[in-house]
């Protein structure tokens, strides 16, 4: 199995939302990074072809998805950022309705919606009406849909939104199970969803991959590294201005940064270990005295 | 003993003479045909026709019974009155009625949002929305045929009449719904506001002898094939945007 | 707030078409008005428009004056004279059209011989031709006589024969008659302006409680300092200002444009120049008046209420669907349900308060606790009331809404 982006691009009016975009994805997890206005819901989109590229072309197992057609969305599954759901179905109504559009057979509809009902932890609430349902638990139908065609290819947006640290862990877990066997395409801003599963991060600016790699590859390549600082409050915001800032802590004592820099930012500065989190600072964040910085 | 004894003993004893027969391996074997049977369901994509049929499933019924009442309700109000007056004002009110109760179920995937998951499957919002169409235009017809076919055997209106009171009213406000369908930047309300003035507009246009008087049979002609011209322009168009929806839609993401 | 509230409104397309909408339904109602009035020129020819009106009003305004038995003598004589005529008696109609435009002049009053010689509930167009100077005693008389019987024919109780009786006796004659054409023309088509209005003003005030919840709006607008007291004024107060100059800014175009080129010509004169059988003793502009104000009360009602389902169910849609249904189906049911109390019940929906000009001509009687009036008074009574006691209930409805 592979997918491959060869220069994808997509232009709204004068805006590039992604520029010339290409890359290759087998089976595993991969994890797409960045900032709100990235372009990373528009590359899925054009991915799972509700968006064709301006340019560029986008194939499975080197045939474009576009020609495909209806047999590339067989074996599609997408959990959008946002999706919307059917508030009178009930969970299990709302699973057979979905397996009826991704083509499924009415027996095999069945036995797949009560497999995923049990998978995502569903089954008990299956005859309950979805308006009433939780943000976790809509979420958790969310991800039994995208499932129901065992797809080849996991597309899902921005699934941890709205999910508690418990939740997320159980879905973490899910992912890394489906994984093995499929290409899982993961888009979030938060860092801790991917660091732990993902094969392959993508960090994504501006419409296009900055970077890209195994999570200890970007780590490692780092050209910054990451101190400790304890400085009075009145010079956080000089600090600010100088340097990117990843934590800022009130203590008693005064106030703890974390900052990324070459050399020590402050004579008590204590080096400490480079983390995702960090690197996705250093590509995406701002310094105090940018225009629109928030600090 | 009798022919049916002899044949009873007789399977008797042959069953005795067979082997154990082990729980166990019937269970396994039942198991694996259940899942060389599930894995052969799964293999193939259902047929447009099966996905048509399962598509009418998750129809509310309630919206055909709401729409059966109205003409029922039309219908009786036809034939206990037998009044001009009511056939115009009924029919101006009726009609875009019976017509609105389909925008319910066609603008479900756009009221609850759920259109970017069904663009990306097997069967696209295209073909959801194909679907729907051809359920309600399959439905409606055999209501409206039963409708006009008892109307006109039991209420003295000519073919003509039935026309421009049943068929332009309803062929406007088909159109306007199908028409705010596909506009991205209109909701139901938008839907529903229209086709109520185009409601009030139609009966003042039926009910003012002065304007009534002034459309000629030609203008009639006129408004009934283009009604329908643009409607079938309005389903085509339908089906072309709904996969093209994303097209504008400059998310920040 | 105010200004936010009324901004919110306007700032939906939806909302700007239906004022589109609203332009044209009074471009079409003023078009309609205008056209119900035609001069026949000497050539026969008919001729529509302003100038048409013009001549008409000019044409019946040299009859002005009281309409004493003298009067009706001479247009009576007059009638028979141009009934007499080559022109009248040819088989050419245009010689016909002809002798009828030499008609135009004492058309009006000839209208209310008519109606003072045919029977109660008709219309008999010849009535006229076949009288004498003679029989113009009569034409007060024939009022009383034919209302007496007609009331021997229907169900009305003795006081409310009583009522009818001592209302048509009130009323002052002989009548001053005048041009009033135009008039007949605007409440013809006041009608239509009013029934619109009152819907799609409707339309417009149907978002303004349920756009918070259906924005999600609701959690904000609730939690801020003046959510659940000045701010729901405000929107209360918004409501009134979109109905109250939309309605008085159409209303009055409307009544410039189609008015407007006979100087209001005919307003002194009683209703009865007009509407012949009507029992209210009141002029003409008051009549004008009484439309206004009812039509207004009408459309504020109907957009309080509207406002009220809005609030309640938070739906837009059917907040408008109310709207709707309000203004039309009455009038749908009125005229196919012939029973006397489903007409009593009818008679007093709020759609009656936007056609109020033909319930003026109508015996639409009620007892009030002993005592009879028209449904007019009732209505306006009635709705008034109903319209201040939906405001507080409005404000305590919006301010107890829970988010959840």
């Amino acid at each position: 199995m592979e997918l491959t982006l060869a220069q994808v691009s997509k232009t709204f009016e004068q805006n590039a939302a992604v520029d010339a975009v290409s890359y290759t994805m087998r089976n595993g997890v991969y994890g797409l990074l960045g900032v709100n206005g990235a372009g990373k819901t528009t590359l899925m989109r054009m991915i799972c072809t509700l968006m064709k590229p301006t340019s560029g072309v986008i194939t499975w197992n080197g045939r474009d998805i576009w020609k495909l057609d209806a047999e590339y969305r067989r074996v599609l599954g997408y959990l959008p950022q946002e999706f919307g759901f059917y508030p009178d179905f009930t969970a299990e109504e709302y699973l057979l309705y979905i397996a009826s559009i991704k083509g499924l057979r009415p027996a095999a509809a069945r036995q797949r919606v009560d497999e995923l009902l049990h998978t995502v932890g569903m089954e008990r609430v299956r005859k309950k009406k979805m308006k009433k349902f939780s943000g976790g638990m809509k979420r958790r139908i969310g991800i039994a849909q995208a499932m129901l065609n065992d797809p080849e290819i996991l597309v899902l947006d921005e699934p941890t939104v709205g999910l508690d640290p418990n939740e997320r862990i159980r879905f973490r877990n899910l992912i890394s199970e489906l994984s093995s066997r499929r290409l899982v395409l993961l888009s979030t801003h938060i860092v801790s969803d991917v660091e732990s599963i993902a094969n392959d991060i993508l960090l994504m600016k501006d419409g296009r991959i900055v970077r890209s790699g195994t999570p200890r590859q970007l780590v490692a390549g780092m050209p910054v590294r990451v101190w400790r600082c304890r400085v009075p409050k009145q010079e956080e915001a000089a600090y600010a201005k100088r340097y990117r800032i990843a934590n800022i802590k009130m203590t008693a004592a005064g106030t703890e940064l974390r900052i990324l820099s070459e050399q020590p930012p402050c004579a008590q500065a204590v080096q400490e270990d480079v983390t995702l989190e960090d690197v996705f600072l250093y590509h995406f964040g701002e310094t105090g005295g940018e225009r629109n910085a928030v600090l | 003993m009798r022919e049916w004894e002899r044949r009873i003993r007789q399977y008797r004893e042959h069953e005795e003479r067979l082997p154990e027969v082990k729980e166990a391996q019937i269970a396994r074997a039942a198991a694996r045909a259940r899942r060389a049977f599930y894995a052969a369901e799964r293999a193939q994509p259902n047929g447009y026709l099966s996905f048509l049929l399962l598509q009418a499933r998750f129809v509310r019924r309630r919206w055909w019974a709401a729409q059966f009442a109205v003409l029922s309700a039309l219908w009786l109000g036809l034939y206990t009155v037998q009044d001009e007056d009511f056939l115009q004002r009924g029919s101006s009110v009726l009609i875009p009625a019976f017509v609105i109760l389909m925008v319910p179920e066609l603008w479900k995937n756009a009221r609850a949002q759920s259109a970017e998951i069904e663009s990306a499957s097997y069967f696209t919002l295209r073909q959801v929305y194909a679907a729907r169409l051809t359920l309600f235009a399959a439905v409606d017809l055999l209501l409206l045929s039963l409708f006009l076919g008892v109307t006109m055997a039991t209420v003295s209106l000519t073919l003509w009449d039935a026309l421009i009171q049943f068929a332009i009213p309803f062929q406007v406000t088909c159109c306007i719904c199908l028409r705010t369908l596909c506009c991205r930047r209109c909701s139901e309300y938008h839907c529903i506001i229209l086709s109520l003035i185009w409601s009030s507009v139609w009966m003042w246009i039926v009910m003012n002898e002065t304007i009534y008087a002034m459309i000629s049979t030609p203008i009639w002609l006129a408004l009934l094939t283009g009604s329908a011209a643009y409607l079938a322009y309005a389903v085509w168009k339908l089906l072309q945007s709904a996969n093209n929806s994303w097209e504008e839609d400059y998310l920040w993401n | 707030m105010l200004y936010y509230e009324i901004k919110k409104v306007f700032s939906r397309t939806i909302n700007r078409a239906v004022l589109v909408v609203l332009a044209v339904v009074l471009a079409a109602a003023t078009v309609m008005a205008l056209r119900l009035t035609y001069w026949v020129n000497d050539a026969g020819e008919s001729e529509y428009g302003i100038g048409a009106i013009q001549k008409m009003a000019e044409a019946q305004h040299a009859w002005a004056g009281p309409l004493t038995e003298e009067r009706i003598a001479e247009v009576l004589e007059e009638n028979a004279r141009i009934n007499r005529s080559p022109q009248a008696q040819s088989e050419d109609i245009q010689q016909n059209d002809i002798a009828y435009g030499w008609g135009q002049g004492i058309a009006g009053i000839r209208d209310l011989i008519n109606c003072s010689f045919s029977p109660f509930y008709q219309y008999d167009y010849y009535a006229a031709d076949a009288l004498t100077a003679a029989d113009a005693a009569d034409f007060y008389g024939n009022r009383m006589v034919r209302l007496e019987e007609w009331l021997s024919t229907k169900t009305f109780s003795d006081a409310e024969e009583q009522y009818l009786a001592e209302k048509y006796n009130e009323l002052e004659t002989p009548l001053n008659y005048d041009y009033v054409g135009s008039w007949d023309g605007f409440f013809q088509g006041v009608v239509t302006v009013q029934m619109f209005l009152a819907m799609l003003l409707g339309f417009l005030v149907s978002g303004i409680f349920s756009g918070e919840i259906q924005t999600k709006a609701d959690a904000v607008f609730f939690a801020a300092q003046h959510g659940r007291g000045k701010a729901i004024r405000a929107k209360l107060l918004a409501g009134f200002c979109i109905v109250s100059v939309l309605y008085w800014v159409v209303f009055l175009v409307y009544t410039v444009l189609v008015l407007g080129w006979t100087g209001f010509m005919g307003a002194d004169c009683m209703l009865q120049v007009l509407e012949w059988r009507s029992f209210y003793n009141i002029t003409i502009g008051q009549e004008y008046w009484l439309v206004a104000f009812g039509g207004y009360l009408g459309c504020l009602f109907l957009s309080s209420l509207a406002m009220l389902v809005s609030a309640k169910t938070h739906s837009t849609v059917l907040a408008a669907l109310v709207s709707f249904v309000a203004v039309f189906i009455p009038s749908f049911l009125a005229n196919q349900i012939d029973r006397p109390l489903m007409d009593k019940i009818v008679g007093l929906l709020p759609d009656q308060l936007l056609q109020l000009h033909f319930l003026t001509s109508r015996f639409k009687l009620y007892s009030v606790g002993g005592t009879v009036v028209g449904s007019a008074i009732l209505l306006f009574v009635l709705y008034t009331a109903l319209t201040l006691l939906l405001q507080p209930a409005l404000y305590a409805s919006f301010r107890r809404q829970e988010v959840r």
